[in-house]
């Protein structure tokens, strides 16, 4: 991570744009607090505190950008704020095509812009087709599946 | 020329939470040191 990872300009840029990041070497009383058995580990958490979201493995700069912008959404999604949320996921969806989390990225952008204009079934269909036709052997176009009988 | 992450050590981190609840910003903790 710190050799190809985190001097990545864009990654260095969407850090500190994002977070305030802090380095743990390592440090036995910390990886128990924080339940880390294995390294690398990245932990986003609240400013209470709270645990956000976990990444175990190493991760390129592309994956880390992809993996950071769908977990940013998914907290501010999870928190309702819905139009964050899907700035967030539509990042991933325009700028990271080629990521694994795509999918995951369509499916909350469909509920958060669904939660935004009021719930219709109509917003989040549309982008959900996407999945669908893009992705069909994905979990994510299972979990729509259900609304395309 | 990317401008370098300001790293807080891990002495730092309830600065860090608390740097946060004053931005829009989380915390990173990043465990990322030598492979075991």
């Amino acid at each position: 991570m710190d050799t190809v990872t985190y001097p990545h300009e864009e990654v260095a840029d969407f850090i500190q744009k994002n977070f305030i990041a802090v380095k743990i070497p390592r440090h036995e009383l910390l990886e128990q607090i924080y339940r880390v058995p294995w390294t690398p580990t990245i932990l986003i958490l609240d400013p209470d505190g709270r645990e956000r979201c976990r990444e175990v493995g190493y991760l390129p700069p592309e994956d880390f950008l992809a993996h950071m912008n769908l977990a940013l959404g998914r907290a501010d999604f999870d928190d309702k704020d819905f139009s964050s949320a899907a700035s967030f996921f539509q990042t991933v969806v325009d700028q990271h095509k080629t990521s694994e989390t795509v999918p995951e990225a369509l499916y909350f952008l469909g509920l958060s812009r669904s939660k935004m204009t009021g719930g219709t079934n109509d917003d989040r269909r549309a982008i959900w087709k996407q999945i669908m036709e893009a992705y069909p052997k994905c979990d994510w176009a299972k979990k729509v599946s259900v609304y395309f009988g | 020329m990317a401008k370098p992450i300001p790293w807080k050590s891990e002495s730092e981190i309830d600065n860090a939470l608390h740097e946060a609840k004053g931005s829009l910003k989380r915390v990173l903790l990043d465990f990322s040191h030598a492979p075991q």
